[in-house]
């Protein structure tokens, strides 16, 4: 029952749920909220199982997105379908939706995949995940706040009506919340960069150098990041310019995700098939 | 059951008629003392700026309560020329009544469609009744059903979404871009009866500071004192726009007063980020371009009139749905006023029969007593309360049928059937 599980069950799930969302818009009925948090849940529920039982590796596109799309399904089940009135969701489940594709395009887990982390220096391996994974969920919390405050900032630019359309939060709110993620993803990335750069250097031999294009991305990323932060403390930059970065950076987190990892997990594990 | 309502409100009579036949609070409870007296029926008053309604109940259906009898009562308690106001008073029966009533309750028939005020009036003219006595048990299902009717309408049907007044839009834009305002500043640059209505308004956010900015320093400190805010000089405007959150300008100067320049030294000065200006003058006091929905929201008195167009016209589109369930519940009044009678009518119509039938049950069992097994007195006792009921249920059956199709068809069925079976009036 359990192997029956497919990337398609928790997809699927999560797109009807979006589906019942969006005609939410139109049919404010509290029974179509209901049957979304019902098809968030169950997609969850079979998304943590198809975790738990395959365990794909962290080091490879199709594992880091499904965990992080799964990671993002709970914050969206805990913090965003309860409010009723909120159309955060449809931000939030989109996002969701894409990762669970991307993970499903980019291919399955590889042969001598079976574990999240990888076996050599366990401690350090954890935290440069872990780190990575907290860069990550922060980062596209802050993504989904950005392209919440542009289409605020869109709204009371074009003066719509006040409570018709996408009911957002103020751009007080979403503002806050793009400067808290900045402020909570930087220091993240950085220690998850640095314990990378130091696992790279423990093992020379299988470290594919400065030239692997995930390791240029990912400093492109550092940099718009720091960037980003010392426009955020340094200058009073506007909101919209914020927003806009924030979603630069994701888009640049997208790629460095996608590019192959510098150490190829085979050898981080050993060179053994677990 | 009878209902009357005598109706004369802003569509149909001039302000100073209903200024005339107004029923203010202190007369009201000898008004609904006095219709009780001169008209032996219940009353509710219902009198508000915009209209003066008065509806009469009674449990009895011969009652003699009719439409001149309520416009005569109105025109002798405020001494009008019964002519002259009969131009102006519309009345209704029946179930004409009742959907009036649900119309108004449900804020149907407002000056302002779908306003919130309407419905409150009407239950608090409905208690002013029952607490001197005058609302009997017509009128209390009626009003009773007024509120499920009005509660309705705002909640199933868009009638009643958004705020509609200038003062309201105002504070939901400000929503739209601010959610905590105990450490906001407002500034208010001028003092005009609009600035004070949407500043009332703004305060009732908390603000944590107001200033207000006045050319006459005495009205400045004036509106500062009663609004607890802080007095700023005119020529001290820049400081101001330097320190403010939300800008209210209500000026009557005739040049723009900020222009784009001056708002560049100004928001190169100011520590805070973003700033919602609210333009309510006429002519404008700010450069319209100074609006980028992001650092500068600025909305004028077009923009926040243009938002309450729209949501009265979205309002007005949900009028069909409204007026359909108005006309479900008028119906469903009648129908439910109706089978309460017949239920009377019918319950004391069956224990008769059941009582006639035991009797005579009885004669028989007592005259075939020892000649037929107990088998046998079962069957026949069976056999006649078949009888009874096979008897009863088609009249019944059509009395029930007729009271659905309203008021009126239920009427003469149930007449004819208290005169057929000569059952006596207990409703």
């Amino acid at each position: 029952m359990v192997d029956r599980i497919s990337l398609t069950c928790f997809g699927a799930s999560y797109v009807v749920a979006l589906a019942f969302d969006c005609l939410y818009l139109k049919l404010p009925m509290r029974l179509l909220r209901v049957f979304s948090l019902g098809f968030t849940v169950a997609g969850l529920v079979a998304q943590a199982t198809y975790l738990a039982c395959r365990q794909p590796a962290l080091v490879e596109p199709f594992g880091y997105f499904l965990f992080l799309a799964w990671i993002l399904a709970v914050v969206h089940l805990v913090r965003v379908a309860p409010q009723n009135s909120r159309t955060i969701s449809l931000f939030t489940l989109p996002l969701v939706i894409l990762l669970v594709f991307l993970a499903w395009f980019l291919g399955g887990p590889s042969e001598w995949g079976g574990h999240f982390l990888s076996r050599r220096n366990p401690l350090i391996n954890t935290v440069h995940v872990g780190g990575l994974i907290g860069a990550s969920v922060t980062m596209s919390l802050g993504f989904i706040a950005s392209c919440m405050y542009l289409a605020r900032s869109w709204q009371l630019r074009s003066k719509h009506i006040p409570g018709w359309g996408l009911k957002l939060p103020s751009l007080e709110n979403l503002e806050i919340f793009i400067r808290w993620s900045l402020a909570f993803t930087f220091p993240l990335m950085t220690a998850g960069l640095v314990l990378g750069v130091g696992l790279g250097a423990s093992s020379p031999e299988d470290w594919s150098g400065w030239t692997n294009p995930r390791v240029i991305a990912t400093l492109g990323l550092w940099i718009d990041f720091a960037v980003l932060v010392a426009l955020r403390h340094g200058l009073g930059v506007r909101g919209n310019l914020l927003a806009i970065l924030m979603i630069v950076a994701f888009g640049l987190f997208m790629v460095c995700a996608i590019l192959p990892h510098p150490v190829p997990p085979v050898l981080r594990d050993g060179g053994g098939t677990p | 059951m009878k209902l009357l309502t005598a109706s004369c409100h802003f569509k149909s009579a001039p302000v100073d008629l209903r200024e005339k036949i107004g029923f203010p609070t202190a007369i009201l409870p000898d008004a609904l003392d006095r219709i009780g007296r001169e008209l032996d029926c219940e009353a509710v008053i219902l009198s508000t700026c915009n209209r003066v309604e008065v509806y009469l109940g009674h449990s009895d259906d011969n009652s003699q309560l009719n439409d001149e009898s309520i416009t005569r009562f109105i025109s002798g308690f405020h001494g009008i020329d019964f002519d002259y106001l009969q131009n102006y008073v519309t009345t209704r029966q029946g179930i004409d009544a009742a959907r009036h009533l649900f119309r108004v309750a449900g804020s149907l028939d407002s000056l302002v469609l779908g306003e919130g005020q309407i419905a409150g009036q009407v239950k608090v003219a409905y208690e002013t009744a029952r607490n001197v006595g005058a609302a009997g048990p017509v009128l209390h299902a009626l009003f009773q059903q007024a509120r499920t009717v009005a509660k309705r309408v705002r909640t199933e049907t868009g009638v009643a979404q958004g705020h509609v007044s200038v003062s309201s839009v105002a504070v939901d834009y400000v929503r739209e871009v601010f959610d905590r305002f105990e450490d906001k500043t407002i500034a208010v640059l001028g003092a005009g009866k609009m600035g004070e209505l949407t500043l009332r308004s703004l305060r009732d956010l908390s603000p944590g500071t107001v200033l207000i900015c006045n050319r006459s320093v005495a009205k400045a400190k004036e509106l500062a004192d009663q609004c607890g805010g802080e007095a700023i000089p005119w020529e001290n405007l820049d400081e101001a726009l330097i320190r403010a959150d939300i800008i209210l300008s209500t000026t009557g100067s005739p040049d723009t007063i900020v222009d784009r320049a001056r708002w560049e030294k100004v928001a190169s000065q100011r520590k805070k980020g973003r700033c919602i200006i609210l333009d309510i003058a006429v002519p404008r006091d700010f450069d319209p371009s100074l609006h980028d929905g992001d650092s500068v929201c600025l909305f004028n008195i077009d923009d926040l009139q243009k938002v309450r167009d729209g949501r009265l016209a979205e309002r007005r589109k949900h009028v069909p749905h409204a007026e359909h369930l108005v006309e479900l519940e008028a119906v469903r009044f009648v129908q439910q006023w109706e089978k309460r009678r017949n239920n009377t009518t019918i319950a004391k119509l069956t224990r008769e029969f059941e009582a006639k039938r035991e009797a005579i049950v009885t004669n028989l069992m007592a005259r075939l007593d020892g000649r037929i097994s107990a088998d046998d007195k079962q069957y026949i006792a069976g056999a006649f309360r078949l009888l009874q009921n096979q008897f009863l249920h088609g009249p019944i059956a059509a009395l029930a049928q007729e009271t659905n199709k309203g008021m009126q068809g239920g009427h003469t069925l149930l007449d004819a059937f208290r005169k057929l079976f000569r059952i006596e009036d207990q409703t």
